[in-house]
C-alpha cells in the first residue's frame, strides 16, 4: 500500500520534472547544439548536422567538429555587447516605470470593498483576452505624431507642436509598460493585499501617519511581491522583440531584433543560439544570487 | 472618581448599518485607572475600545480625552496605545525596531530610543531578545513585545484587546498578575477589553459589564459579583441561581418573596413593591443546606463533582429548578453524596432581588 503510493507520490512530483525536460532542457540542448556549429548554405543551414539515421558512431564521431566560433564572433563584434547593454537599460527602466504604475494600481485594488476584489482582478487582466499584437499596433495608432495622444494634447492647447514619441526609445518603454503591467500587478496586489489590516492600525497608533506607515510598513511587507513583479516583467523585457519591433526606431537596438537578423536575415543560425545561450546565462546568474539570498533568508 | 477623568464617552451611539454596536453609551474612567469592558462576543466592546483608539468614529456623542475633544483626531495622534488581539507585530522588524516603532515616529533621538528600549525590555523580562524577528518568538514573548510596544510611548491608557486570549492557562494567570504589576508600577490606565469573566475580576478596580451596545451594570468586581443589577449581569458573572416568584408582602426592609411552583415565602433583604413579579438570584455557595429534615425546598442530589478547591453538586428541587450548590475547602467534605435527599434554602442575606 504504502509502496504504491510513493510510487503515485513519485510519479506526481516527476511530472513537472519530466515537462521541464522535455519542453524546456531538450529545446535548450538543441540550440547550445547549434549555436556550436558552423553556419552553412545546407538544409539545415549548419554543420555538422546530427541525424539519428546515421547511427549512434557517426553522431560521436562528428561531436569533434563541433567549435566556439560564433561565440567567439559575440567577443570580436562590439555590436553585440552594445545590443545587450542596450536591452538590459530599457529593460531596467521598463521595469521601473511599470513598478510606479502596477503600486498604486495593487494598492487601491487591495484596498477596494472586498466585493470589488474579484471585478478588479478581472479588469487587471481582461486585455489578455485580446491578441498582444494587434494592441502593440493599437499604440501606433496612439503615439504616433498625428495619433490620438498628440491630437488630445494639441486640442487641449497643452503642446504647441505634436510630440514625437512613436519610433524612439521611449515608445518601446511604454509598449513594455503597458503590456507587461498585469505580471506586476498581480504579484504585488498579492503582497499588499494578505498584509493583516491591524499592522497598519498598530503603525497608525504608534504615531505613524498614513504615509509614514505605507513607508515603514505596506512597502516593506510588499518585498517579495515587488521581486516577484519586477523579475516577471524584466526577464521577458530584455528578450522583448515584437514591442521594439513595432514602436521603436530604427536606431532602437535591442537583443531581440539582433536575434531575429541573425537568424532570419544572416540565416546564421550558430551565432542566433549562440546570442540566445549568453542570454540565458545573463539571465540565470541574476536569478541564482537572487534563489540563494532567499535561502539564505529562510535558514538563519 | 477624584478630579477630571482621563476618558469620558458622551451619549456615544456607533452603527454598523443596521447593528447598533454602541448604543448611546457615557462613561467616564479614570487617570491610571485598570478598567475592564466585560462582554459577550458582539456586545460592542471592542468598538467601544476602537473608538477611543481612533479607528472608529462615533455616529453620535462625544469622546474627550483628558477634556479634549477627539472628533477630528487621528489615531496617530492620540495619547492611547493599544495591544492588538493578534498582537500585529510588524513582522519584517526585530523585537527592538518593534518596541521603538513609536519612539521613533516621535522623532526620539536614537540614543535615547535605545536606552528606552532596554528599559521595556527588562521591564517585560525578555533581556537579550532584542535582535529576534517576531516569529522566532513563543506565544508568550511575542505578547510581551507587544506590551512593551504599547508602554513605549509612555500613553496615557494602554488598550489590551484580549491580552491573554492567546495565552495558555498558566501562562495566562502569570500575565494576569505580571500586568496587575506592570499598571500598579507605572501608574498608567489600564483598558482590558475581555470576554473572560475572570480576567476581569481579577484584574481590573471597576467593570462595566456590556451588553447589546449598552453599558448594563458599572462597579467593582465585587459589587459586580454580589450585587449583580439584571439577570444578564448575574448569569454572566459567574454562577448564579435564578429563582422566579412574587412579592407577597415587605416589612422592614424585607421582602417576602412567593416562589413560583414552590410552596414556600422566602424573606430577602431588600425592598420591591408588593404585587411584583422578580427573580432570585442566589449565588451556588450561598445556597444553604438544611440539616433539619422538616425545613426548606426539598430535592435530589442530581451529582457532585470535586473541582479540586472546590465541590459542587445540582440538586433537582421538587416542583422547582435545578440548583448549583458549591463549597469550598473544608466544607466540600460536607456535600452530599449523589442521589441523596436533600432540603435547601436560601438565606435572606444571600438572595438579591432582579427585575423579573
Amino acid at each position: 500500500m504504502s509502496a504504491r503510493r510513493s510510487a503515485a507520490e513519485r510519479l506526481v512530483l516527476g511530472a513537472p520534472w519530466a515537462w521541464l525536460a522535455v519542453f524546456f532542457l531538450i529545446p535548450f540542448l538543441i540550440v547550445v547544439k547549434i549555436s556550436l556549429s558552423q553556419a552553412a548554405l545546407a538544409q539545415p543551414p549548419y554543420t555538422p548536422a546530427f541525424d539519428l539515421a546515421d547511427g549512434w558512431e557517426a553522431m560521436v564521431g562528428r561531436l569533434g567538429e563541433l567549435s566556439f566560433a560564433a561565440y567567439a564572433g559575440l567577443a570580436e563584434d562590439w555590436l553585440y555587447a552594445q545590443a545587450y547593454l542596450s536591452s538590459l537599460r530599457m529593460a531596467l527602466i521598463s521595469t521601473a516605470f511599470t513598478l510606479a504604475v502596477a503600486y498604486p494600481m495593487a494598492y487601491a485594488m487591495a484596498r477596494a470593498p472586498e466585493h470589488l476584489r474579484p471585478v478588479l482582478l478581472v479588469l487587471a487582466i481582461a486585455p489578455f483576452w485580446t491578441s498582444f499584437l494587434i494592441r502593440v499596433y493599437a499604440w501606433i495608432t496612439i503615439l504616433k505624431d498625428e495619433g490620438l495622444l498628440n491630437q488630445a494634447l494639441l486640442s487641449l492647447g497643452l503642446i504647441s507642436e505634436p510630440l514625437h514619441i512613436f519610433a524612439t526609445d521611449g515608445a518601446v518603454v511604454i509598449g513594455i509598460v503597458y503590456s507587461y503591467l498585469p505580471f506586476m500587478v498581480l504579484p504585488l496586489y498579492n503582497a499588499i493585499a494578505r498584509q493583516p489590516p491591524e499592522l497598519r492600525e498598530a503603525a497608525a497608533d504608534l504615531g505613524a501617519s498614513p504615509t509614514a506607515a505605507f513607508w515603514r510598513i505596506t512597502v516593506p511587507l510588499s518585498g517579495p511581491g515587488i521581486l516577484a513583479g519586477c523579475l516577471l516583467v524584466f526577464i521577458p523585457a530584455i528578450g522583448e522583440f515584437v514591442i521594439p519591433d513595432l514602436l521603436g526606431g530604427s536606431d532602437t537596438l535591442m537583443i531581440g531584433r539582433t536575434l531575429w537578423v541573425e537568424f532570419f536575415d544572416n540565416r546564421d543560425w550558430p551565432a542566433a543560439s549562440a546570442v540566445a545561450v549568453v542570454l540565458l546565462a545573463l539571465l540565470v546568474v541574476p536569478m541564482a544570487l537572487y534563489e540563494r539570498s532567499q535561502m539564505a533568508e529562510a535558514q538563519p | 472618581m477624584s478630579a477630571a477623568p482621563l476618558i469620558t464617552f458622551e451619549h456615544v451611539t456607533k452603527r454598523y448599518g443596521a447593528v447598533t454596536a454602541v448604543d448611546d453609551v457615557s462613561l467616564e474612567i479614570g487617570a491610571g485607572e485598570f478598567f475592564a469592558l466585560l462582554g459577550p462576543s458582539g456586545c460592542g466592546k471592542t468598538t467601544l475600545m476602537r473608538l477611543i483608539a481612533g479607528f472608529e468614529t462615533p455616529d453620535a456623542g462625544r469622546i474627550l480625552i483628558d477634556g479634549r475633544d477627539m472628533a477630528d483626531m487621528p489615531p496617530h495622534a492620540r495619547p492611547v496605545n493599544m495591544m492588538f488581539q493578534s498582537y500585529a507585530l510588524f513582522p519584517h522588524m526585530d523585537v527592538a525596531r518593534n518596541i521603538g516603532f513609536g519612539l521613533v515616529q516621535a522623532g526620539q533621538p536614537k540614543h535615547e530610543i535605545e536606552t528606552r528600549v532596554s528599559e521595556l525590555l527588562r521591564l517585560v523580562q525578555l533581556e537579550g531578545l532584542g535582535a529576534r524577528k517576531p516569529d522566532q518568538l513563543s506565544g508568550g514573548q511575542r505578547q510581551r513585545v507587544a506590551l512593551a510596544r504599547a508602554l513605549a510611548r509612555k500613553p496615557r491608557l494602554v488598550l489590551l484587546d484580549e491580552p491573554l486570549a492567546a495565552l495558555d492557562r498558566k501562562l495566562r494567570e502569570e500575565t494576569q498578575f505580571e500586568l496587575m504589576r506592570l499598571q500598579r508600577e507605572l501608574g498608567t490606565g489600564f483598558m482590558l477589553v475581555t470576554h473572560d469573566q475572570d480576567e476581569a475580576m481579577v484584574m481590573a478596580q471597576r467593570i462595566a459589564v456590556m451588553r447589546a451596545g449598552r453599558i448594563e451594570q458599572l462597579g467593582a468586581p465585587r459589587a459586580i459579583y454580589e450585587e449583580p443589577a439584571s439577570r444578564f449581569v448575574a448569569g454572566f458573572i459567574g454562577e448564579v441561581n435564578l429563582f422566579d416568584g412574587v412579592i407577597e408582602r415587605v416589612d422592614g426592609g424585607v421582602s417576602f418573596v412567593r416562589l413560583n411552583g414552590l410552596d414556600v415565602l422566602t424573606p430577602v433583604a431588600g425592598v420591591g413593591a408588593v404585587g411584583e413579579s422578580v427573580t432570585l438570584a442566589v449565588r451556588p455557595e450561598r445556597m444553604f443546606l438544611e440539616l433539619m429534615h422538616d425545613e426548606g425546598l426539598p430535592g435530589v442530589v442530581l451529582d457532585s463533582a470535586y473541582r479540586g478547591d472546590t465541590q459542587v453538586a445540582r440538586v433537582q428541587l421538587e416542583n422547582g429548578p435545578l440548583v448549583r450548590l458549591a463549597r469550598f475547602g473544608a466544607d466540600a467534605a460536607l456535600m452530599p453524596e449523589r442521589g441523596a435527599k436533600v432540603r435547601l434554602s436560601i438565606p435572606p442575606d444571600a438572595a438579591r432581588i432582579l427585575p423579573a
